[in-house]
């Protein structure tokens, strides 16, 4: 395959995984934070690689910030949510680039539902303005259900994703040579 | 075979503590007795239109006491003004009343969601402290004060 098709192909593998992503976390966006998000980020960067991944989630922090129905968060908090998704494939890069296991990658899902509401919090104090506490416990709660949301469905959905998306991902990316001199 | 009762068990197991710390964590805080409160309301200009006390009853929540004394708008599903306040959100995380407007004869205050919203404050003795609980699950007692304020998502909260 050439660089080109290459390029074309991965442009459209991202156009496709960016739009589940999306449109997954508009269908669940009634229940406060219970999504496929985390899943499939971690799912993303294991199986498409790291600059991918990264495109992808920028895209959908954006994405979901002028096309959600429910409207974009407050513009101070983009950055902290962009960097919220990134970390995902920068930890499972770096710091956990030997987390492969179902189990191993439920817990640090686990603990980045907390690590994600707390990036929010600089923002709600110091631009926002909102006391520490009074944020904290208002949004424990929530940190506590996208935690548990994220190790559930990374324990239960992992492996037979990362499954599907490999087999599909090599039918994909399949390389097929037509002679060129056919009589 | 093993690991998937494993899987199992310790899925009910994080599912159940969860519901625990959920259930405790969304205390109803309905009035154990009754009692009076004192409101304040401020509009968007900082000024105070409402400046009173307000009786309440045994097992009124928070949302009972503004819907006997004032006339209330509150979100429907989709965030948009409902003078019916027919909507309740049955969220687990969140259950109850979300408020945008809030009146009587002599004032009138209304908010968007988006761009504005009431916020409220309880004093403890020196100064109020913003609640950590919608309307529908503001804790209160017998001669507390609670401010209702309008704000700008933009502008922050103090």
């Amino acid at each position: 395959m050439s660089q080109k098709h290459q390029a074309i192909k991965d442009a459209a593998l991202i156009a496709v995984l960016a739009s589940i992503l999306f449109v997954q976390q508009i269908a669940l966006s009634f229940l406060p934070n219970i999504q496929f998000t985390a899943l499939l980020i971690v799912l993303y960067s294991r199986v498409i690689g790291f600059k991918k991944t990264i495109f992808i989630v920028v895209i959908h922090v954006f994405a979901i910030n002028i096309l959600s129905p429910f409207g974009p968060v407050i513009p101070m908090q983009i950055p902290a949510m962009l960097l919220g998704w990134l970390l995902i494939p920068i930890m499972l890069h770096t710091v956990f680039k030997k987390a492969e296991s179902a189990w191993s990658l439920a817990i640090i899902g686990f603990l980045f539902g907390f690590i994600y509401g707390w990036l929010f919090i600089p923002v709600s104090i110091w631009i926002l303005d909102i006391p520490f506490l009074t944020y904290f416990y208002a949004d424990v709660l929530f940190e506590i259900i996208m935690a548990v949301s994220n190790f559930l469905t990374i324990l239960w959905l992992y492996e037979p994703l990362k499954k599907l998306l490999l087999d599909q991902k090599s039918k994909y990316y399949m390389t097929i040579c037509e002679p060129k001199n056919q009589i | 075979m093993k690991t998937t009762a494993l899987k199992i068990a310790v899925s009910i197991i994080v599912v159940l503590i969860t519901a625990i710390l959920v259930h405790f964590l969304s205390a109803s805080n309905q009035a154990t007795s009754d009692g009076t409160l004192r409101i304040t309301i401020v509009d968007d200009n900082g000024q105070t239109v409402f400046n009173g006390d307000v009786s309440y009853l045994e097992n009124d929540s928070f949302y009972d006491v503004l819907q006997r004394e004032f006339e209330l708008t509150c979100a429907s599903s989709s965030y948009q003004a409902d003078a019916s306040c027919s909507y309740d959100f049955q969220n687990f995380a969140y259950e109850g009343k979300i408020l945008l407007g809030i009146a009587n004869d002599d004032f009138s205050i209304q908010t968007d969601w988006s761009n504005s919203f009431l916020a409220f404050e309880l004093f403890d003795g020196s100064d109020f402290y913003l609640a950590t609980q919608g309307v529908s699950r503001i804790e209160f007692s017998n001669q507390d004060q609670i401010r209702i304020s309008v704000r700008s998502v933009s502008e922050g909260l103090s």
